[in-house]
């Protein structure tokens, strides 16, 4: 069926009848949310003193703790400010018969009072830092209408509208969430990675060789971190594409099919292997075993190491998604190419990868941004000291060097760490665009 | 057709009046007094958390422990990653008891502590049970850890190359252990050079128990039959040798929490760890007790 014209009036009476029902509840909803004047919403114990705030309060008033007024964080009041006018706006607009745009503001009015939340942990901060030792935050009854109400409002209100297009916007509903996350991070990313960097100076933060934070002067210079996780990701790649491109060309195209059904399980098993388990086992066997192996050379926790632990983890990432592309290729191509007298061999490596590479490009990016990102299995077999990666000496890449210090960093050492991981995640950029690029540009040969 | 306008003028009245109340009145809300009501409970009860060095991390689980067996109701939790978060989780809020074994830096504003000295604990240098050198001097020790000795044949040894393992930089370990050596009359702060380096005390150990050739510094009270701890100018590491300071290379186990904190659960523990029976855990556990 086609897709329903949305609008109260384009529908049949007795739907109308229903539609308009669900409107003026939703408007009444809305309205309903004034009350959280005068509710209790929060409710906070201060060393045994009691504090309740209406909706009221929490817009206009501020707190005397310990003979100290405070006053309430913007991160408090603006929430609730969001919700009142969202929903009196929401309640105006379904007034106009927009019952779409009124739905969209409604839920804009409960991700306001979700954001109460974080107001609150505010408001807990300032507290303790006026010297209140015993904090104990609750939310009360205030809060809960404030959530449920317009939500209610909103689902009503796009209900009203039909069903197809409530569907539609719970779709949209869906993908907000996903954007709104990545959205999140990369934002709070920016806010407490780019100031470190700018007082710093991005060409000493990206080139400076000497990493100490610690010390009289700090010095902030990740050059010797990033060349650690780019070395350890390039061997991981080098060691691992190979080895995991020909198990796949072996596991599609060769292996008979009980050999298949031992393979193929125990590459999946290898894929859900928790990476905690992977550092322990680099640690107890791998290191040990370069130590003894090259016993003037190295202490074991060094580069190398760390590329065989990448190599192994991102093994079942290519083999899976290798396999995957390598079966999707038509059969027709392998069938022309052995009847034009190629041996399967040479079918394979001359036809049907070529004819699998994107797919198999997205493999290799795949395992590439697991290498790269890889924190609990490196910290420990690299040795961690910041030194130029030799492939026998101790490396300290970037993700490990965020891990190590956390705990107890602060000011702009905390701010410097961001700044790593904003670094990160231009990594992570730069190879999405490069793949897109490679990508089309193989789509593109592939078309001639 | 006017009727369609009303409803949303009067929500836009609505809303203009609400911002105008807003704006006039700025009111301080006054707290109602719970502590004198009747029926407030005297056990003590909620979650109690201490944060900071690792090497402290089996004395605090002990205590933590004996302390919950006496008062059901209360959890204490031990964590954390060095002595370095121990002050920025008091701080922060996020432990009520920060643990140090070390002093507390000027930077770290030690005036916004109140610091108990809750035993002393022996720094022990670490070995590999296999590996024949038995003893150095602080000097010694010092010079291998600046690079100024490198293989084991200068202290009596094999010939190898020997592996420094220390720990990171905000690990209270690494820093009374930096403070403490000299060479030639100036500590190693800043001086020392790593081969590698961890993040607890276990990882250390661990460190030096699979590597023949490697030295560490831990705490005395994590060394177990894995490792060897050598003497220090003749001077064998154990809980009677700290106590008397023979064995100079120690350093205080500090709990800090807040200052002038009212928590009545940290209050509690504190005084159970400086009593006889706290005191015994302490000792059990390999530290010195401050107070024996």
């Amino acid at each position: 069926m086609n897709a329903q014209p949305s609008g109260i009036l384009r529908q049949p009476p007795r739907r109308q009848t229903l539609a308009r029902t669900l409107c003026i509840i939703a408007f009444a909803l809305g309205l309903t949310v004034l009350c959280v004047l005068f509710l209790p919403v929060l409710n906070g114990v201060f060393n045994n003193i009691s504090y309740t705030l209406t909706g009221y309060q929490l817009l206009t008033a501020s707190l005397r703790v310990n003979s100290t007024v405070l006053a309430l964080p913007l991160s408090l009041r603006l929430p609730v400010a969001g919700v009142l006018l969202c929903c009196a706006a929401g309640c105006a607009l379904l007034a106009l018969k927009k019952a779409q745009a009124a739905g969209a503001l409604y839920a804009g009015g409960a991700l306001c009072a979700v954001m109460l939340l974080s107001g609150s942990a505010a408001l807990q901060q300032a507290v303790a830092s006026a010297g209140v030792d015993n904090i104990a935050l609750t939310m009360r009854a205030g809060f809960l209408l404030a959530l449920m109400l317009p939500l209610l409002a909103a689902a009503l209100s796009l209900l009203s509208t039909g069903l197809q297009s409530f569907a539609k916007s719970v779709f949209l509903a869906a993908a907000c969430v996903s954007i709104g996350a990545v959205a999140l991070i990369c934002i709070y990313m920016v806010l407490q990675g780019a100031p470190a960097i700018y007082q710093i100076g991005p060409k000493e933060f990206l080139f400076s060789t000497d990493w100490s934070p610690t010390a009289e002067q700090p010095s902030y210079g990740i050059a010797y971190m990033v060349l650690a996780s780019v070395f350890g990701t390039a061997g991981a790649v080098l060691l691992g594409v190979p080895v995991g491109l020909l198990t796949a060309v072996f596991l599609a195209e060769l292996a008979p099919r009980w050999l298949c059904g031992i393979v193929r399980p125990a590459v999946e098993l290898l894929a859900g292997i928790p990476s905690v388990i992977f550092g322990f086992f680099g640690m107890r066997v791998i290191v040990p075993g370069l130590r003894s192996l090259f016993p003037d050379r190295t202490n074991g926790d060094s580069l190398l190491a760390v590329i065989l632990i990448l190599a192994m983890m991102i093994l079942p990432t290519i083999i899976n998604v290798s396999q995957n592309a390598l079966e999707a290729v038509p059969s027709a191509y392998k069938e022309a190419s052995l009847a034009l007298g190629n041996t399967h061999i040479g079918t394979i490596f001359k036809v049907q990868l070529p004819a699998a590479k994107s797919g198999i490009l997205a493999g290799v990016i795949l395992g590439v941004g697991r290498a790269i990102g890889e924190t609990m299995a490196i910290i420990m077999v690299a040795g961690n000291t910041v030194s130029f990666p030799r492939l026998f000496g101790a490396v300290r890449p970037l993700t490990s060097g965020i891990a190590f210090e956390m705990g107890y960093a602060t000011g702009l050492h905390r701010q410097a760490l961001f700044g790593i991981g904003l670094v990160l995640f231009l990594f992570l950029m730069l190879i999405n665009i490069l793949f897109t690029w490679i990508s089309k540009k193989g789509v593109g040969e592939g078309e001639k | 057709m006017k009727k369609k306008w009303l409803t949303p003028v009067l929500c836009a009245v609505l809303v203009c009046g609400l911002l105008l109340a807003a704006g006039c009145s700025n009111s301080a809300v006054e707290g109602e007094d719970l502590s004198n009501q009747a029926g407030a409970s005297t056990a003590l009860s909620g979650t109690l958390n201490l944060n900071g060095s690792t090497s402290m991390a089996e004395i605090s689980n002990a205590l933590g422990e004996a302390f919950m067996a006496k008062h059901e109701g209360v959890t204490v939790t031990v964590g954390g990653n060095g002595s370095g978060e121990g002050p920025t989780s008091v701080t922060s809020g996020t432990a009520q008891i920060g643990l140090l074994s070390r002093e507390v830096k000027e930077s770290e504003n030690p005036d916004t502590f109140d610091i108990y000295t809750i035993a002393y604990d022996g720094i022990a240098m670490a070995v590999n049970p296999n590996n024949p050198v038995s003893n150095l001097t602080q000097e010694q020790i010092g010079q291998i850890y600046t690079g100024e000795i490198t293989n084991w044949s200068e202290v009596g040894g094999k010939d190898a190359k020997i592996v420094v393992v220390g720990r990171e930089e905000g690990s209270g370990t690494r820093g009374a252990f930096e403070e403490l050596i000299q060479v030639n009359g100036e500590t190693v702060e800043g001086k020392c050079q790593y081969a590698n380096v961890y993040n607890s005390t276990g990882a250390a150990k661990q460190a030096v128990a699979g590597n023949e050739n490697a030295i560490a510094y831990i705490s005395l009270s994590a060394v177990d039959d894995t490792v060897k701890a050598l003497q220090v100018d003749n001077v064998a590491p154990s809980e009677s040798t700290v106590k008397d300071g023979s064995y100079q290379v120690q350093r205080p186990f500090l709990m800090i929490t807040k200052k002038g904190t009212t928590n009545e659960l940290t209050k509690a523990f504190l005084e159970f760890v400086n009593s006889d029976e706290g005191q015994q855990i302490i000792a059990e556990n390999g530290a010195v007790p401050n107070q024996a």
